[in-house]
């Protein structure tokens, strides 16, 4: 009865896929110590490419700009420094590249640092900013970024802090908002006053048109956070905590804004615990999804839970599945899980598949926990105290620094490569929040609950079979946390 | 509906699991004599030839000699009478009674669960109407008859295997039948045919899609009683925010957020 389709494996059938042994630690050196977390890594010439920002985002509580009288207009086109905020320079967004076959690393961009279409291939990135508004670079050469005009996506006086996703397709550049800096309190990072899919087809120059309508249409759309491209189509994927997320795909043909039509609703009829698409990614022919509720602070959805990730798949056609989680009714038939289990590939406590990518015939996925942040204890009147007792019992259970990577060849069949974090990491680790298949091995980016300043911070980790480390590494497998030779 | 499957074989509301024995049960029934008829005529139905007022009284009798037996095996003797056809019930009691789905998860641990959900502002204003139709006042607030089965329902069906539980909003089932009773057979893992579908969208047919004996009239909705028969429905309107009709400021925050969870 399943509607499961056969996926074929790719790859090398004999290669196997890594074990948690198999990562080691890259030595990072010039890191600013309030960083505990990557804003985003991406492969670029031979360069592992590394953004961070520094004392970023509490958990309790964040930092929230201050608008001064003028609003954002005295920032003209580039910000300023608004000194009346108490704004330090040190707080600001940095762009690391490291050479994996040297182990150096060198700063590259440090924030705040101009004509014509790229004619050969160009790195782009977003520079978030807690006082003012997102800043596009580019680079040719990995080494010279220039800045590119029209920040915040050139909409003028409006608080549009971050990007959240940029994609490149027929030679144009996608990207949407993110964050709310004014006037708002915790927990807004992922939403925006303009949940819009913005195009660029002079990035350099700016110049970006909305390539749909605010929301497409739909006011409960609250921000677009994540986009993808899958035979020749940009899908992008709605955070919607009324009613769940939406998946919407164009061809991106004939002048913007687009016609898109709606591939997913209601959360893949889920409703509002997946609210929020965490992870997206293309393989063999179909649209991987993660799908899961955001912590929303007090009062919000999620002291209800836990309510486990899920993950599904998209086909060019429109049809889909379930690879994990509640087996439903929906428009389009009967839904159950291809991989037979339910929501976090089993596991209720995963809160979300944060990032995925392939390596060498494997897709891996990194997961993010609900235990370490366990809002689902907190003054819940709803449950008896026998539920409550099996929560906190199974709450009690969790390991510091605990977290999922998985793996897969068919996207049905998955292979825990850690249930536990990797060993030897930083206890204050939480959840993968990069992952991302490179030449030099599969790169593997905790996040944790504290700077470096305070204990914890941000890690680097590089999983190959080729254990001949051209770089100084440390093993996970000898549980070291001190940076240190490698040994084979 | 579902219950007018062929493979399948749709009992009034026995509300027998509200208690362990039926001697439990009928400490119930006795306060609410209305719910004691969904038995009453499932068993003058199945076992003594037809819902006559004589069989109904002998049915009564049958019942009270076997006061101590556990309504799992009484129930199971009514299974027996419709073999090879699987029940289905929707007995009230069944999610208004702490311990009952416990009760049937231990008794039947392949029974299936198909959680039932209704607007709450909807099931609200009839209960208010009908509690104003029969003179009633006070009592538990309308929303908490609503959130109370469901919290019950949820909790008390975690851990059910994973295929044995599935949930659905009435308005969308009744908005478009065929779809839906289409994947409820599927997942069944009964014919999903267009003939079986067919036969689940007349629930008139039932030998209980109607007023019963007068000794036991009813033991299922009054008004599909009177006038039993799948109308078309289309989904009205509905919110969660606007003040409630029937007093009260507006919904508290976490029926609203179970609410929204149930696709409200």
């Amino acid at each position: 009865m399943s509607n499961k389709r056969a996926s074929k494996p790719s790859g090398d059938p004999d290669e196997a896929g890594l074990e948690i042994g198999d990562f080691q630690r890259i030595p990072m050196s010039g890191f600013n110590e309030s960083t505990r977390t990557s804003q985003a890594v991406e492969w670029f010439q031979d360069h592992l490419f590394v953004g961070t920002g520094r004392a970023p985002l509490g958990f309790m509580g964040r930092y929230t700009a201050k608008q001064g009288e003028r609003g954002l207009f005295d920032q003209n086109d580039r910000g300023s420094d608004r000194p009346d905020t108490g704004a330090r320079e040190e707080d600001g967004a940095q762009l690391w590249r490291f050479n994996p076959s040297t182990g150096d690393w060198r700063l590259v961009y440090d924030s705040p640092m101009v004509e014509g279409r790229d004619e050969s291939p160009a790195l782009y990135l977003g520079v978030g900013s807690l006082e003012r508004q997102v800043v596009f670079l580019r680079s040719v050469d990995g080494v010279t970024f220039e800045e590119c005009r029209h920040h915040g996506f050139g909409l003028g006086d409006v608080d549009v802090p971050s990007c959240r996703t940029i994609v490149g397709l027929k030679g144009r550049l996608y990207s949407t908002p993110t964050g709310k800096n004014f006037g708002r309190g915790m927990f807004d990072d992922n939403l925006t006053d303009y949940p819009i899919v913005f195009e660029s087809r002079d990035p350099l120059n700016g110049d970006w048109q909305p390539a749909c309508q605010p929301g497409f249409g739909d006011p409960n759309n609250l921000s677009i956070n994540e986009m993808a491209i899958m035979n020749g189509h940009l899908y992008a994927a709605t955070v919607n905590k009324r009613r769940g997320f939406q998946l919407w795909k164009t061809d991106a043909e004939g002048e913007p804004p687009y016609t898109w039509t709606q591939v997913l609703d209601d959360g893949a009829w889920r409703g509002p615990t997946s609210s929020i698409p965490s992870a997206v990614f293309v393989y063999q022919d179909a649209l991987y999804i993660g799908a899961t509720l955001q912590r929303q602070g007090r009062g919000g959805m999620d002291k209800l839970g836990p309510f486990a990730a899920e993950m599904l798949r998209v086909y060019p056609d429109d049809t889909w599945e379930m690879v994990c989680g509640t087996p439903r009714f929906t428009p389009h038939g009967l839904k159950r899980p291809t991989t037979g289990l339910l929501g976090g590939l089993g596991d209720r406590f995963t809160h979300a598949f944060w990032r995925m990518t392939e390596y060498r015939g494997w897709v891996y996925v990194g997961t993010a926990g609900w235990k370490w942040m366990p809002t689902y204890l907190w003054g819940r009147q709803d449950l008896s105290e026998a539920q409550m007792s099996y929560l906190r019992e199974e709450t009690r259970k969790r390991i510091e620094g605990e977290f999922s990577i998985w793996r897969t060849r068919d996207g049905d069949h998955w292979t825990p490569v850690t249930r536990t974090g990797i060993p030897g990491a930083n206890p204050n680790n939480y959840g993968i929040r990069e992952l991302l298949g490179t030449p030099a091995g599969l790169l593997a980016v905790p996040t944790s609950k504290l700077s470096a300043s305070m204990g914890g911070g941000l890690e680097l980790w590089l999983g190959t079979k080729n254990r001949s480390c051209a770089s100084p590494c440390s093993s996970s497998r000898r549980r070291a946390r001190a940076p240190r030779s490698c040994a084979p | 509906m579902i219950g007018g499957h062929p493979e399948l074989y749709a009992l009034p509301e026995t509300n027998l699991f509200a208690g362990a024995t039926y001697a439990d049960v009928e400490k119930i029934f006795a306060a609410r004599p209305h719910l004691r008829h969904g038995v009453l005529r499932a068993v003058a139905e199945l076992g003594l030839g037809g819902q006559t007022r004589e069989n109904v009284e002998a049915a009564y009798a049958w019942l009270e000699d076997y006061a101590d037996l556990s309504t799992a095996e009484l129930y199971r003797d009514l299974m027996a009478l419709i073999e090879p056809r699987a029940p289905v019930d929707k007995s009230p009691l069944h999610v208004y009674t702490p311990g009952a789905i416990e009760r049937i998860r231990s008794a039947f641990p392949d029974a299936r669960f198909l959680h039932l959900a209704r607007h709450p502002r909807a099931t609200c204003e009839s209960m208010n109407r009908t509690r104003q139709a029969g003179g009633q006042g006070g009592g538990v607030l309308p929303e908490e008859v609503w959130l109370r089965p469901h919290l019950r329902i949820i909790e008390g069906l975690d851990g059910v295997k994973q295929d044995n539980t599935m949930f659905l909003r009435a308005e969308v089932l009744l908005a478009d039948p065929p779809r839906y009773l289409r994947q409820i057979a599927e997942w069944l893992g009964i014919d999903a045919g267009a003939k079986a579908v067919d036969a689940m969208m007349h629930p008139e047919r039932s030998p209980f899609a109607a007023i019963g004996p007068e000794n036991a009239q009813l033991g299922n909705d009054p008004d599909f009683l009177e006038s039993p028969a799948l109308r078309p429905f289309e989904e009205p309107p509905s919110d969660l925010d606007s003040p409630l009709s029937w007093g009260g400021a507006a919904f508290g925050d976490v029926l609203k957020q179970y609410a929204m969870i149930l696709g409200y």
